[in-house]
């Protein structure tokens, strides 16, 4: 049975030959490709630290099997700065005190990349913070991230405005 | 999580023929029927998963 699988990781080809069709994509990320932005939290799909984009969409990669998804483009938290430029949610994050330990932090920021992709919160507080409920935060910073996801939303938004006006 | 074989039917019919043999298991997305798998809560681990079609 032929178990090798290829990937983009963060606009890199990678070709990962898996010894076992039980290897998680998270596990793969991880172990295999040691990119340990990828949080490994509660390894149930129940916590969100593991959220990766697959094709754009959000995925708790520790409930994706890897084998599943060959031929997959996935972005991690490594793939989502420019060289030394943070991405605008990292730098929203850490400007409304987004996070205390950090943990969730990538899970979030993934999460995050994937509900303003998706356009679906718009500027309801409300609405961001039912677009993250599937990321938990044991610090308690979710008033601080819901300020951060607001704040870029706002930004892309007015951006998008000043193209089209 | 116990071991599988992981099985990718090029069509619909194999699919289904395959997934006729006892212990074997739509992956579908993954997360619910994997879940389980990983907490032990299946009561007849799947020995097989499917792939759906195509996939």
């Amino acid at each position: 049975m032929n178990l090798s699988i290829s990937l983009i990781v963060n606009g890199v080809g990678r070709d990962v030959e898996l010894e076992d069709p039980r290897v998680t994509l998270l596990d793969l990320l991880r172990e295999r490709l040691h990119l340990t932005g990828t949080k490994k939290g509660c390894d149930r799909g129940q916590c969100g630290a593991c959220t990766v984009l697959i094709d754009g969409r959000r995925v708790n990669s520790c409930l994706a099997l890897a084998i599943s998804h060959d031929g997959a483009d996935v972005l991690t938290i490594e793939g989502v700065a420019r060289s030394d430029q943070l991405h605008p949610l990292q730098a929203a994050f850490i400007a409304h005190d987004g996070f205390q330990c950090g943990f969730c932090t990538p899970g979030q920021i993934m999460s995050a990349l994937g509900l303003i992709r998706e356009g679906q919160a718009g500027e309801d507080p409300e609405r961001v913070r039912e677009g993250m409920s599937g990321n938990l935060c044991r610090c308690g910073a979710y008033s601080g991230i819901t300020d951060a996801v607001l704040e870029v939303q706002k930004s892309l938004n007015e951006a998008s405005q000043r193209r089209s006006a | 999580m116990k071991t599988f074989d992981y099985i990718r039917p090029a069509s619909i019919a194999e699919a289904v023929a395959a997934a006729a043999e006892p212990g074997t298991a739509y992956l579908a997305g993954g997360t619910n029927l994997l879940d389980l798998m990983k907490g032990g809560i299946t009561r007849q681990p799947p020995r097989r998963r499917l792939a759906p079609a195509g996939a």
